[in-house]
């Protein structure tokens, strides 16, 4: 009897399950559902350094200026009422000085009118977090003509560290106790921050620490670190609240006691409705917005971290749009309803680099340490024959062919296509020839490379495939050309690959790089400067090198405002990358988008933040 | 049995100590650099080598063993669990959202787990070893053989992709915006079926019911097989007592035999076990969370565990701890309360 | 022990069990055989082609990489991936054959070591008693609190990838089972005529463990412990689906499983299209799993006393 009861119920349960699924037509209608892998991390445009925080600030915050559409070299007014340049005056003759007059009746989320206070404060807020690993380095740079805040800090003052002036050397702590610290740190406030940026009438002016090509780059919309924010609201959250006399406690904050970390204020088109992290966030038109609200109402990001679930959702409708990895992009293209755009040029590439010298302490990734066959020297890659041996070895277009199913292309040099500076010179790229190789080889080391052979591995972050494909393909091309050259592919954990990065040991190694602005400066120092992200861990022998040749055309470079000048000397440097064959530059991915077929107004920009290629949700219809 | 209880319970603190300092251990074999790999996912964020310094300083990275060790006692002990790196909130937050959901779905995978296993093991039994025992007891291995995940991709493909019948995820989006966002519903246990239900909300429960209904197949599958066996032997033996013969002698038909006598007392140290095998599953859920991004505790520890994210991995493993020593506890009780015979020491 | 394994032969399931262990036992031995390594590291699965899509049943070593083996003189002793490639061109065929011998492995030294471990604790534990037993069970119970896969990830992580430290996981991870029992066992046991009349009569401590008790209490561990080789497999493929475990490329079975993890539905219209990617990795691994069980199984209900009469 209780048997037949329990029977019945669940038979019901079932029938109301079935009946309750809806198969409408277009789900969600004022929803666009955006399935993604990752995560914010913060919501707070100061801390936040990753492209899935940068998708969601671009939509809620706006900044000084904005790109034009598809461009990334041309500028529209946005926060500001003008784009700055040398012609109309609002930059000075120097480069050292920029005017943007403040844009009037723009409301933030809260009902609060913009105003010129708003954006100093936002700049100077900036400076003071500075959190260690976050963007606001690209402030540092223009602004104060260090990496950051701290090493102004030291600068100034002629400390060892910037920790020394902290009680117990913890600079989330107290300032020693002596009145001569807390002076100290007051005038240097003063002096330095309060002085880069100031509110004149409705203008906002900058005052650079040197001449910066590409500091409206780092202005535009698509930083997320230069968003506006509204300073009464932040001051309110706890934030820093805009006095001389306590800078530093508001400085480097741990994640936990970043009071902006989930909650918005910005002028931008949508507003934060909900967000769980790792899970979904919930964006809401900002019916207020200065440009007029947004055609759809909602916009939902959903943080899904397998791919089969994801396309499941764009087939089913459940997502209008997802992020497909390209090996997979052949199979999303054949689903009915979706629409893929494949090749998009992207501002990204990968490079596998040779560091001149290898850290050999314990170093077992080379081996026995010698020429001898079973292993390499330290300074192994200093000879050029090695370089351009392996640069005439990598079989780029089988790669670009099989691997990446041509959805790539190659660079000749750090500086990838979009970005002015590029060349597409053909003398400039190295072919794929089995005969140059081994000429190139037979001439290292005076003939004994070739003789004896070498020893050594390499590396790929583990996970990632297309990298691996490239490591095996190395190596057995290698083998191939001389059975005594053992490549050994080996992929790691991040932990590990970053500690050997970071420690210097790794022979050949192959990581990519995304701009944080589309500009030449972005590219150039990181693969090739002695500071370089990359480059500046490529051991003394080529920061002393690169210190000579390298590092006046980037000084150059930087500062030069004629932009027909500049294409030429990141030429010169794309030459210098040739001749010395510093890394191998195998590819530089396209991006793809997948959406479907009734979403309309989706325009590609490279710089866009998000993985590749995500939207701008303000321009996005959904239906007819 | 109330100085019993309070001897097992002490207990606890010891056993949660020993197994985070086991954690606390396995993540010291690290280096100072490596564990910075949690906080920095890509190396152009250390700007210059000061950043790696002062990361490694800011995450107390370079604290020698005993020291951080202490250091972070001092935190649980003001009940602050950390930061969680890969949840982008404080561990307190990630395990208070993610517990219920999972919770949610073990709980309604049990009910499954149960009423067929004990079923299918009592019939096997009392059919023992001819074609319909036999039968039972194959399936049972095959699906015990088969893993979890390739079972879990094809009810997804089946279920999902061909028939649209059973999406992944927790809730539909419209779901989502009310449960989410609206101020008309309220969150009192965070397990959205009981909280529909307690709003009144019927469309909401049967699209949360939905969704689990997947999850709910993948997970219980594998324990169905286990319990299988265990009713099986525990009725088999059962059966075999003097009681059941005599009853059979008395002349009571099989059927009330079977039901009334047998299967009520098999089924005492089932019901216990079955305790233990709710915590089990909480251990392994990690696999069917991640197949249906079901957004509970199995899916962050384990990305929490590949990416050395040791704050979040050791809180996980507390709840774990501690709940598998009171469970224990409770299964030692309730066989003490059960059979007269057992005695505790 | 005669009457055991003619109750193991007589008995259908088990006897379905024997049967698939030997052919499996069969193509782990002729692996060189059956599938010719083509490069020195054998257990490295050889690509057919760089191609990221996995290609059918049938398909032929592509020209790029026949040039490659053209080029090193290398004999290629077979050109056709018989049973289609996996996720960036690596061979099913030879990836299954060979993982056969790498699931004996896993299976055969977690569960042996994890037993030999688990047996040395609680034998101890139980026969000596009092703070000595007090203090393993308490470690155990630590051991035992943590959640299996969570931990072994941790430890996997943290190692790095390898089968070693996979197989290193599942032994810290896997021994508690066994000294318990062994302990439960051995418990009951103790108080038995034939152990004090030992003990009367002099005979050394560990004599005894050795010959009387051990013996005696040992088989249940036994039957545990074939189940579990099946398991572990289970595990480690499940580890290697996670993302820790083998390292990419290596003939495992759950590397090939985990290639096939993105392609499973196929393309839209033509769901299934890459059947081949799961189906014979499946099958290799339920079969050898299921070959276990049924024998343990079986085994089980040989062994446990109150049906010494049915079988």
């Amino acid at each position: 009897m209780k048997r037949n009861f329990l029977f019945i119920v669940f038979l019901c349960l079932t029938l109301m399950l079935f009946t309750s699924f809806s198969f409408a037509e277009i789900k969600n209608p004022d929803t666009i559902i955006d399935a993604c892998i990752g995560g914010p991390e913060s919501l707070d445009p100061h801390w936040a350094y990753d492209t899935s925080s940068g998708q969601v600030i671009y939509e809620m915050y706006d900044n000084l200026i904005n790109y034009k559409g598809k461009s990334t070299a041309e500028f529209v007014p946005m926060l500001s009422t003008e784009v700055p340049s040398v012609e109309n005056g609002l930059i000075s003759e120097d480069g050292l000085t920029y005017t943007f007059p403040i844009r009037k009746e723009v409301k933030f989320h809260n009902g609060d009118i913009l105003t010129p206070e708003d954006v100093v404060y936002s700049i100077k807020r900036a400076l003071i977090f500075d959190r260690s690993g976050g963007p606001t380095w690209m402030f540092c740079e223009p602004l104060l003509g260090v990496y950051g805040i701290e090493d102004k800090v030291v600068e100034v003052y002629g400390l060892e560290n910037y920790s020394d002036i902290f009680v117990d050397g913890d600079p989330r702590g107290e300032l020693k106790p002596e009145k001569k610290y807390k002076e100290a740190m007051i005038k240097f406030f003063n002096d330095y921050i309060d002085k880069t940026v100031e509110v004149d009438g409705d203008k906002v002016i900058f005052h650079l620490a040197q001449a910066y090509a590409p500091f409206l780059n780092i202005l535009a919309h698509s930083g997320n670190w230069s968003a506006i924010i509204n300073k009464k609201w932040a001051i309110a959250q706890g934030a820093w609240d805009g006095q001389a006399d306590n800078w530093w406690k508001y400085h480097d904050p741990e994640a936990e006691k970043d009071p902006l970390y989930a909650v918005e204020n910005g002028t931008g088109p949508f507003v934060l409705k909900k967000w769980v992290p790792e899970e979904i966030i919930m964006l809401e038109r900002f019916d207020d917005y200065w440009r007029g609200p947004a055609k759809i109402k909602n916009v939902q990001i959903k943080y899904i971290s397998e791919y089969t679930t994801r396309k499941l959702m764009l087939q089913t409708g459940d997502a209008d749009m997802m992020y497909v990895p390209l090996q997979y992009i052949s199979e999303v293209e054949k689903i009915e309803g979706v629409i893929v755009e494949k090749n998009l040029p992207q501002l990204a590439n990968v490079v596998s680099m040779f560091p001149w010298t290898i850290n050999a302490e314990g170093n077992s990734y080379i081996g026995s340490g010698k020429l001898d066959g079973k292993g390499i020297p330290p300074d192994f890659f200093s000879d050029i024959h090695v370089r351009k041996g392996f640069s005439y070895l990598f079989p780029y277009d089988i790669f670009i062919k099989t691997v990446a199913k041509g959805m790539a292309i190659r660079n000749p040099g750090p500086i990838p296509k979009g970005i002015m500076g590029y060349t597409a010179d053909p003398a400039l790229f190295y072919p794929f020839s089995m005969e140059k190789a081994k000429a190139e080889f037979k001439l290292a080391w005076g003939g004994q490379l070739w003789e004896k052979g070498c020893k050594f591995t390499i590396f790929y972050n583990e996970g990632n495939d297309t990298r691996k494909a490239a490591c095996d393909m190395l190596s057995t091309y290698a083998k191939m050309l001389n059975p005594k050259f053992n490549l050994e592919p080996v992929g790691v954990q991040w932990s590990t690959y970053l500690k050997a990065f970071l420690t210097e040991k790794l022979p050949i190694y192959t990581i990519g790089w995304q701009a944080d602005y589309p500009d030449p400066h972005n590219w150039a120092p990181v693969y090739m400067g002695s500071k370089g992200d990359y480059a500046g861990f490529f051991g003394e022998a080529y920061r002393e090198f690169a210190r000579k040749n390298v590092d006046p055309l980037l000084e150059q470079g930087l500062k030069e405002t004629d932009p027909v000048k500049r294409a030429v000397i990141y030429k010169e440097l794309t030459q210098i990358a040739h001749d010395q064959a510093i890394s191998i530059y195998a590819y530089q991915p396209g991006g793809t988008h997948a959406q479907r077929l009734y979403i309309g107004g989706w325009y590609y920009n490279p710089i866009l933040p998000g993985l590749p290629a995500c939207a701008d949700f303000y321009y996005l219809t959904k239906g007819e | 049995m109330l100085s019993y209880i309070i001897r097992r319970l002490l207990l606890l603190p010891v056993i949660l100590m020993g197994v985070t300092l086991l954690i606390f251990c396995v993540f010291s074999l690290l280096s100072p650099m490596e564990r910075l790999a949690t906080y920095v996912h890509d190396p152009n964020t250390l700007k210059n080598s000061q950043a790696m310094g002062r990361l490694i300083e800011k995450y107390h990275l370079n604290d020698p063993f005993p020291l951080g060790y202490i250091n972070w006692l001092k935190r649980i002990i003001n009940f602050d669990l950390g930061w969680s790196q890969t949840a982008n909130q404080s561990v307190k937050d990630a395990i208070s959202q993610r517990f219920p959901v999972t919770l949610e779905l073990v709980l309604y995978s049990i009910i499954p787990v149960i009423l067929v296993g004990i079923w299918l093991g009592v019939l096997s039994a009392v059919h023992h070893n001819d074609m319909l025992d036999q039968t039972i007891r194959v399936t049972a291995i095959i699906g015990w053989s088969l893993p979890t995940f390739i079972f879990g991709l094809l009810v997804l493909f089946i279920f999902y992709g061909i028939l649209g019948w059973f999406p992944p995820g927790r809730l539909s989006s419209w779901a989502q915006d009310i449960v989410y966002t609206s101020s008309n519903f309220h969150s009192y246990t965070h397990l959205i079926t009981i909280d529909a239900l307690l709003n009144g909300n019927i469309p909401i429960f049967l699209d949360a019911l939905r969704h689990l209904v997947a999850p709910i197949l993948t997970l219980s599958y594998i324990s169905w097989a286990f319990l299988l066996r265990i009713t099986r032997s525990s009725m088999l033996d059962t059966l075999r007592k003097d009681y059941i013969r005599t009853a059979r002698a008395k002349g009571v038909d099989e059927h009330t035999v079977i039901h009334l006598h047998a299967q009520r007392n098999a089924l005492i140290p089932v019901m216990t076990i079955s305790g233990m095998m709710i915590i089990e599953m909480l251990g392994g859920v990690m696999i069917t969370e991640t197949i249906f991004t079901y957004p509970g505790l199995g899916f962050w520890t384990a990305t929490a565990a590949q990416q050395l994210d040791y704050g979040s991995v050791i809180s996980f493993a507390l709840l774990f701890s501690s709940l598998m020593v009171i469970g224990n506890l409770v299964v030692d009780l309730s066989y003490a309360l059960i059979d007269p015979r057992v005695r505790l020491e | 022990m005669n009457r055991i394994l003619r109750k193991l032969f007589s008995n259908a399931t088990s006897l379905i069990g024997i049967i698939l262990l030997i052919i499996f036992i069969a193509i782990a031995i002729f692996a060189p055989v059956i599938a010719p390594p083509l490069s020195e590291d054998r257990y490295i699965i050889p690509r057919m082609s760089w191609d990221i899509d996995p290609q059918p049943p049938g398909s032929p070593m592509s020209d790029d990489i026949r040039d490659i083996y053209n080029y090193m003189g290398a004999e290629i002793k077979y050109d056709r991936a018989i049973f289609g490639t996996a996720e960036g061109g690596y061979d099913i065929f030879y990836g299954l054959i060979w993982g056969t011998r790498t699931a004996f492995k896993i299976g055969l030294i977690t569960v042996s070591v994890s037993m030999l471990i688990g047996l040395f604790i609680g034998s101890i534990s139980a026969y000596f008693g009092k703070w000595l037993d007090e203090i393993l069970m308490r470690i155990t119970d630590i051991f035992l609190s943590f959640p299996f896969l969570v931990a072994a990830m941790v430890l996997t992580t943290v190692l790095g990838r390898g089968l070693d430290k996979v197989m290193i996981a599942l032994i810290v991870f896997g021994w508690m089972g066994y000294a318990r029992v062994i302990r439960g066992n051995i418990l009951s046991a103790k108080e038995e005529t034939y152990v004090m009349a030992a003990r009367a009569l002099g005979v050394k401590d560990n004599k005894i463990i050795w010959k009387h008790l051990l013996p005696n209490t040992i088989f249940p561990v036994l039957v545990e412990a074939s189940m579990s080789i099946g398991s572990m497999v289970v595990t480690a493929s499940a580890l290697s689906f996670l993302g820790v475990g083998a390292p990419v490329g290596y003939a495992d079975w759950g590397q090939m499983v985990s290639f096939a993890r993105n392609w499973i539905i196929g393309s839209p219209g033509r769901a299934g299209q890459y059947w081949y990617t799961v189906l014979y990795p499946g099958i290799f691994i339920v079969l050898f799993v299921l070959a276990w069980n049924l024998i343990g199984d079986t085994l089980r209900d040989i062994l446990d006393p109150r049906l010494r009469g049915e079988l």
